[in-house]
């Protein structure tokens, strides 16, 4: 299994490294370049060229590609262009956490959604329940998510204000104490963590009706139910058990997912994560910083496949690695 | 047995990942030393949606509006501008003395200035300033003469890269390459200022060429020029401005407190703002309603019966008339003029009356009152109305006239072909028009400019390109027509955009070239007075009119949503915010 995993990661670098070298050149035959910004009126006529000049942007492609590949190995990821020369390192370092927080309340709140409305549509199969259930998360599935999430807006900030619209936290929420301040930030991730989980919980939904269908046909569960057991503790005990095994899977490779789906909320719930920090990366042609966070998300790919597979391993004996 | 610990070890794991998410992120919140927002803390917080952060607290490097406003709160100026809606001219204030009288509504205190008096030498080639004594930066140490040549180098410095260099154009050394500081700028005491002129300078433009933001020289004396960026004193901007910088938090919150020791005129009556980032226009305009945000610029007019209706409290004030959309169209053949260098006229766009033509086939009014309304005004040219003492009244704007326009196109030799379309020598009338992706207005305009070309027997498809592949596109002329918008400066200076010299005036887009505009230009540049120029103006004004190297479409008047807390707010074409620092709250009734 360590061996397995060892191999895994070996292969992961060869291939992100691909990735990034892909990057660098795509990104530069876009066109627009970060000095572009600096090309309007009342800016000095010669400021765009100086600062191609001191970016390094006027070497041949190959020497700039040389450049940043020596400084990549040491680890260095060059300052963001568009973002006051902040070090990439830094800007990701306050966005990921950030990310990271409504990724994993999303891969909760998807599970936990998606496992009870998959087990009531599967005892209750066919019936209207399930029809309903069924339709509802067809519906859900299917909606852009950022339309969900102004219509959301909408709803619960505008009509009925019970949440705030935008932001981390209210503004002063430092004076709230500790407990105050994260029982705010809970509150404001409440709406878009519910738009990102709408739609992966309905997937999953769909998936673990499908398992668990499979299940209760089973030999054994007809087993439990002869031996009297309650129909809760049949469902919930021994079918639910094992109709999860391939749904853990999914845990490692909806990560990507919820992080692509970041991408909208974060723009329009005005956070500061990865994925805002990445949009606007690329409209301003910040080169290091867009790098930096494509390097950032293989990782996380990668990774999340990997789990997948891991976790696929631990819950079902019969597959070796 | 090992489902269990499986099962136990996922939860686990699920929960501490949870936890230690949400701390790390209650943890990495910096500088919170904003103090808190309470009910009664409202009364004395003025809280401003904007779409993005500043770049830079810096008034060497600052390259965004944004930037350049809140820089504006927390450094001192040598002088006070005013902008005097009654003439439309710019007026510079120092505190004993003024370039001119004002006449406006819109009077600006000339306390904030550090400059006591100034005084032109008889033969323009130098300008003196005296210089307060009483100005202090924030930590205490004085302003002094020696702050401004110090900033001035750095304005000058080609690796510092400031976007405000050509402020510096006129000063000894800058005809030869290189400004020479030490002739240039002299500081005989610490509250004299001279500047060094290599050729005689209008007084406006001195003074507004000579008045760019000092930044004090101890803090700043001992950062490398190539760290300049880097250097974290951007971070902690020390000036001697009505406001302070009490927090920032990138893309989320940068907090302004009132800064109680400034003379500069005086510390800012509100004693908090907070600039909040809130990138989705969607999103701003819900806070705007619901009262999380005091001001949200640039409130589309469609929008407005909702966010009124939804909050009584919101107002809108416009100012303007500073923007305007057009339609470009190349005049010269692009792709010949790229491959040879030569100027030829463009097959469809060369021709003057044809540009007329397509001027009178747009209905311009019918988009101003589809989108705009009364926020609109039809334009004639890039002078702005709002500039009075240049804007030439008597010319007519072309009407929308469509059986003129045909005869125009028929004179040009413009036939209806077999399919409708017009073509002549073989070539069709049909054309791509290209606009920026996402703007509401735009395509409005596109797709109403298209219905009515289409009419007159002329084929254009509409394209929208991103916003970084449009520009390039445009800056290489590869595309025949499109449509875009500029902002204008205040200073009429018009060569950059329509200058003959093509490689030199960077924002010719449509390749216009009329040498008599250039020297219209360089005439007016050289009158001592502002108003004197007026002659000049006028014919620059009737030149485009009549030659139509763009079709001039609307200006706008720029849209701004207030709360109604806000009081004493005065907007011009200035800015939204041009003085902030004398708003006050109107307190709100305790419950």
């Amino acid at each position: 299994m360590l061996r397995y995993i060892l191999k895994r990661l070996l292969i992961a670098v060869p291939l992100i490294f691909g990735v990034l070298t892909l990057t660098f050149f795509i990104i530069r035959l876009a066109p627009g370049d970060p000095a572009a910004f600096f090309i309007q009126p009342g800016i000095s006529p010669n400021v765009a060229e100086q600062i191609r000049q001191q970016y390094g942007l006027n070497d041949p492609l190959p020497v700039q590609y040389v450049k940043w590949l020596g400084n990549v190995l040491h680890g260095d990821f060059g300052r963001s262009f568009s973002r006051a020369q902040q070090p990439v390192i830094e800007v990701i370092a306050e966005a990921l956490p950030v990310t990271m927080t409504i990724a994993v309340l999303t891969l909760v709140a998807n599970f936990a959604f998606g496992i009870i409305i998959g087990v009531i549509s599967a005892v209750k199969q066919n019936s209207f329940l399930d029809r309903f259930l069924t339709v509802t998360a067809l519906f859900f599935y299917s909606m852009p998510e950022f339309w969900l999430a102004l219509m959301m807006i909408i709803l619960f900030a505008l009509k009925w204000p019970l949440f705030p619209v935008s932001g981390l936290n209210e503004i002063g929420a430092e004076s709230y104490g500790a407990f105050g301040f994260v029982m705010d930030r809970i509150w404001h991730l409440a709406l878009p963590v519910t738009v990102l989980s709408i739609n992966g919980s309905a997937g999953i939904a769909r998936y673990v009706r499908g398992s668990m269908l499979e299940v209760i046909r089973q030999d054994y569960i007809r087993t439990a139910r002869a031996k009297g057991l309650s129909e809760r503790v049949v469902i919930l005990k021994h079918a639910l058990r094992n109709a999860l095994l391939p749904v853990i899977t999914l845990m490692g490779s909806s990560l990507p997912f919820i992080f692509s789906g970041a991408l909208f909320i974060e723009v329009i719930f005005a956070f500061p994560g990865m994925g805002r920090v990445t949009v606007e990366a690329i409209f301003a042609r910040d080169y290091p910083l867009i790098i930096a966070n494509t390097f950032v998300s293989g990782v996380m790919i990668v990774f999340g496949n990997l789990l997948a597979d891991v976790l696929y391993a631990v819950v079902d004996p019969r597959i070796k690695l | 047995m090992m489902m269990k610990t499986t099962k136990r070890l996922s939860r686990l794991f699920s929960i501490s990942l949870l936890a230690a998410a949400t701390l790390l992120t209650a943890c990495s919140k910096s500088g919170g030393k904003g103090g808190a927002i309470s009910g009664a803390a409202r009364d004395t917080t003025l809280v401003i949606g904007m779409l993005g952060d500043a770049d830079y607290l810096n008034p060497v490097i600052g390259a965004s509006l944004t930037s350049s406003e809140i820089s504006g709160l927390i450094y001192p100026g040598l002088l006070q501008g005013e902008f005097d809606t009654k003439t439309g001219l710019l007026n510079y204030l120092a505190l004993e003395k003024r370039l001119r009288p004002s006449s406006g509504p819109d009077e600006k205190s000339p306390k904030g200035a550090l400059a006591k008096t100034w005084t032109m030498s008889p033969d323009h080639r130098s300008i003196t300033y005296i210089l307060r004594d009483d100005a202090k930066w924030a930590d205490g140490q004085p302003i002094t003469s020696r702050d401004f040549k110090f900033t001035y180098k750095l304005y000058g410095n080609p690796v510092i890269a400031s976007p405000r260099q050509q402020f510096l154009a006129e000063l000894i050394g800058a005809d030869k390459g290189a400004v020479d500081f030490d002739r240039a700028i002299e500081t005989p005491n610490d509250t004299t200022l001279v500047f060094h002129f290599y050729k005689p300078v209008p007084e406006h433009l001195a003074l507004f060429h000579t008045s760019l933001t000092p930044l004090p020289e101890h803090l700043w004396k001992n950062v490398k020029s190539a760290e300049f960026r880097e250097s974290k004193l951007n971070q902690q901007p020390v000036g001697a401005g009505p406001y302070r910088l009490a927090a920032w938090n990138k893309q989320q919150t940068l907090t302004l407190s009132s800064s109680a020791t400034c003379n500069l005129p005086k510390p800012g009556n509100i004693r908090r703002i907070i600039y909040r980032v809130i990138p989705d226009y969607t999103v701003r305009l819900a806070q705007l309603q619901t009262g999380d945000v005091d001001v949200v610029e640039n409130v589309k007019p469609e929008d407005f019966a909702a966010v009124q209706k939804a909050n009584k409290n919101v107002d809108i004030k416009t100012i303007g008339l500073r923007v305007y959309d057009y339609v470009g169209w190349q005049n010269i053949d692009g792709d010949h003029y790229n491959s040879t260098g030569k100027v030829r006229p463009h097959p469809l766009f060369g021709d003057p009356a044809v540009r007329r033509a397509l001027t009178l086939a747009i209905d311009r009014q019918s988009i101003i009152d589809g989108y705009l309304g009364e926020y609109g005004v039809l334009a004639k040219t890039d002078i702005s109305p709002s500039l009075k003492w240049a804007y030439d009244d008597s010319i007519k704007p072309y009407s929308y006239d469509p059986a003129q326009a045909v005869k125009l196109l028929e004179a040009a030799g413009w036939m209806p072909g077999p399919d409708g379309i017009r073509q002549k020598n073989g070539r069709k009338f049909s054309f791509v028009l290209y606009t920026n992706a996402g703007n509401a207005r735009r395509n409005y305009a596109c797709t109403i400019i298209q219905q009515n070309l289409r009419e007159i027997g002329i084929d254009c498809k509409i394209e929208m390109q991103e916003s970084n592949v449009f520009f390039q596109n445009l800056q290489e002329r590869k595309l025949g027509a499109w449509m875009a918008g500029w902002s204008i400066g205040l200073e009429i200076d018009p060569l950059d955009v329509w200058g003959s010299d093509l490689k030199k005036s960077r924002f010719n887009f449509p390749g216009f070239i009329n040498p008599r505009i250039d020297q219209l230009c360089e005439l007016a540049k050289n009158k001592m007075r502002t108003e004197e120029a007026r002659p000049y103006w006028i014919e620059y004004q009737k030149i485009l009119h009549e030659q139509q190297p763009i079709t001039f479409l609307y200006w706008i008047r720029e849209t701004q949503g207030f709360s109604k807390r806000i009081q004493g707010a005065k907007l011009n074409i200035s800015g939204t915010y041009y003085n902030i620092d004398d708003w006050t709250l109107k307190p709100s009734i305790a419950p």
